[in-house]
């Protein structure tokens, strides 16, 4: 008994009702706390992305040079066998862009609406069932796709525009991957679809280095995927690992040079007048790096993306088809 | 009530209510993080104006909320470039659409809290292409978009279109703001400082910490020169004090020689100087006055003592 009269001791019943009683706030604390850590809304079973390329038709590349986005399109496209090589009749095809800032087109921070419109209506031609155009900006999507007129430019060439919701996530591992382990991609615009085509601008990156059609595929990720930032490489290798897609389009028409991956300044902008299609996107970022004025050197992703995969750094092994179209 | 059950302390009483208000206070905040994360930018409606500037120009109305976005969120508007402003001292950006002139004009205004920082982000972005604007602290234009600094603040305001009425209504904006921001009057755009002949204008860089890798060496602007076959990279830094710019330079050059830099004999005439070199490159600073100053990262001796003499003659007749 304590000095000051009360009772000091403790039973057997009541340390073990106490200790209950801890035991169970912490167990309760813990799992609020599990459920609560980095949740991911509505995210079902893993997904792997099939491959979309075309083997059969081997590696392709053309180079059009030319001041219309539509035209130089057109011509990069029929010079490398032409739309129905790639789109047959009645397939899903998903354009997947750049839409990742609320920045008007005149800016070249986003894929332009006319390169948009003139591969929605190429595939219509060539009979596609349905055609799908997406990006999961982290900025608000509805402002991101209409201030950049992808989205008016895309409903009026008749294709569907799907801004990502909740539910159009599933997670992927990617084989071999570091960072693309359990994580969450936007997944509901890619289901079911036949053919993947890869559309976007060709910028200065204050982080990458430059943004083409590898770092494109960031906008497929969910999640807080800015962590990835602390290894940019890294990550961009991995995402050429995760998506093959049926062809790329890089759009060097107005070439961000620096200040990127916003620009915001006409000056920013070179016009370089050129429009690369291939089906290697590695080589199409390697020639697209000589747009910038850099090198693969300076672009270690590119030589990783290699190293990982299929593509070439040496895009001129693809004897690519140059074209001028005045 | 049971003989066995104890009557509870007074202090155990506190200690109880102590820990759940500790573990409610943990709670509270961990839900509060959780819905910043989930709704993370903040739109503060308090008026059209938000604080920003005076009013808005005739005929500009908004065409879009205004937001809101702080250190671990900038990345949401403006993605890889988050880094160029949070490395440089960023503190909250405050940005809004409006329409006008038949286009639209977004308005970003940086808070870099203090204007050396402002100036380094202003700097590190200054297109070749500008045509100067008569406001201050300094602003220039380009064909669709008008870059100022006021203070600790940086501001890009950018149109949709280019023309004549709304790059109007982007200088209107621009001094509408500066009206609306009071400054310190700090001097941080030591331009003048530096020799014009030779000079790389395009070239200059502002670094607001740890300059070349030396802790003390802070506010140091930096500017290329182009002197026949050899470049050079010439910097002028203000101190508080002359005591402490003629204190840096010892500093400064003691930390070289421990990296491995060697002693090499200073050019004459020049007050308070040291030079030292490692592997062909050479590097002299000096003190003048509140200015220390120096040459770097040149391969030819005889050109970077001279653009030191002209450097420090320079600084002497434009005065600190």
């Amino acid at each position: 008994m304590s000095g000051d009269g009360h009772d000091s001791s403790i039973t057997r019943r009541d340390f073990l009702k106490r200790s209950a009683a801890v035991g169970v706030s912490i167990a309760a604390a813990g799992s609020a706390a599990y459920w609560l850590h980095n949740r991911v809304v509505s995210v079902e079973a893993q997904v792997t992305l099939p491959n979309f390329s075309i083997p059969a038709l081997g590696p392709r590349m053309s180079i059009t040079t030319g001041g219309d986005r539509a035209k130089t399109l057109r011509a990069g496209i029929d010079a490398i066998g032409g739309i129905e090589s790639f789109v047959k009749s009645g397939d899903r095809v998903l354009l997947k862009v750049n839409a990742a800032f609320a920045s008007p087109p005149l800016l070249g921070a986003t894929t332009h609406p006319d390169v948009v419109a003139e591969m929605a209506r190429l595939c219509s031609k060539a009979g596609a069932k349905e055609i799908l155009v997406t990006d999961n900006p982290i900025y608000d999507p509805s402002s991101c796709f209409d201030i950049s007129g992808i989205g008016d430019a895309a409903r009026q060439a008749g294709a569907k525009v799907l801004l990502p919701k909740g539910g159009y996530f599933r997670t992927t591992t990617v084989e071999g991957a570091r960072y693309l382990r359990d994580w969450p991609i936007l997944h509901k615009p890619l289901d079911g679809v036949d053919k993947l085509i890869g559309i976007s601008p060709i910028k200065h990156h204050q982080r990458a280095g430059a943004s083409m059609s590898m770092k494109n595929w960031y906008g497929l990720l969910g999640g807080r995927r800015n962590k990835f930032h602390q290894d940019i490489n890294g990550i961009i290798t991995e995402l050429a690992m995760m998506v093959r897609p049926t062809l790329v389009v890089l759009d060097g028409t107005a070439v961000m040079m620096s200040n990127g991956p916003t620009g915001g300044s006409l000056e920013d902008l070179k016009q370089a007048d050129t429009m690369i299609v291939s089906t290697d996107q590695v080589a199409a970022d390697a020639f697209g790096a000589t747009l910038l004025g850099m090198t693969v050197a300076e672009l270690p992703y590119i030589a990783g993306a290699a190293a990982a995969g299929p593509g070439t750094v040496d895009y001129e092994t693809l004897n690519p088809k140059r074209i001028s179209i005045n | 009530m049971s003989p066995t059950r104890k009557k509870r302390t007074a202090s155990q009483t506190v200690a109880s209510i102590a820990i759940l208000l500790v573990l409610a206070g943990i709670a509270a905040v961990i839900v509060l993080e959780h819905s910043r994360a989930a709704c993370s930018r903040v739109s503060v409606i308090q008026s059209e104006i938000g604080g920003i500037f005076t009013s808005l120009p005739e005929g500009v109305t908004p065409a879009g909320d205004l937001e809101r976005f702080e250190a671990d969120t900038l990345y949401e508007k403006i993605n890889g470039k988050a880094e160029l402003y949070i490395s440089s001292g960023f503190k909250e950006l405050k940005c809004r659409r409006f329409k006008a002139a038949g286009g639209q004009v977004e308005v970003f205004v940086y808070d870099m809290g203090e204007a050396k920082n402002a100036y380094a982000v202003y700097l590190a972005q200054k297109r070749k292409k500008a045509t100067e604007l008569d406001l201050p602290d300094a602003a220039y234009l380009t064909a669709n978009a008008l870059y100022l600094r006021r203070g600790g603040y940086y501001v890009e305001i950018v149109s949709s279109e280019i023309g004549e009425a709304i790059t109007q209504v982007m200088v209107d904006i621009a001094g509408r703001f500066v009206e609306a921001t009071p400054t310190a009057g700090e001097t941080v755009d030591d331009k003048q400082l530096f020799v014009a002949e030779d000079l790389d204008e395009g070239n200059m860089t502002f670094i607001t910490k740890e300059a070349f890798g030396f802790a003390k060496l802070d506010a140091v602007l930096m500017a290329g020169y182009k002197i026949a076959d050899t470049s050079a990279v010439a910097y002028v830094s203000r101190r508080a004090s002359e005591e402490e710019a003629s204190s840096l330079v010892n500093e400064y050059a003691e930390f070289l020689l421990a990296m491995g830099f060697e002693k090499a004999d200073p050019p004459d005439g020049l007050s308070n100087c040291r030079m030292v070199e490692l592997d062909g490159n050479y590097e002299i600073v000096f003190s003048v006055g509140k200015v220390l100053a120096g040459v770097r990262e040149c391969e030819d001796r005889t050109a970077a003592e001279k653009l030191a003499r002209s450097l420090h003659k320079h600084i002497m007749e434009v005065g600190q």
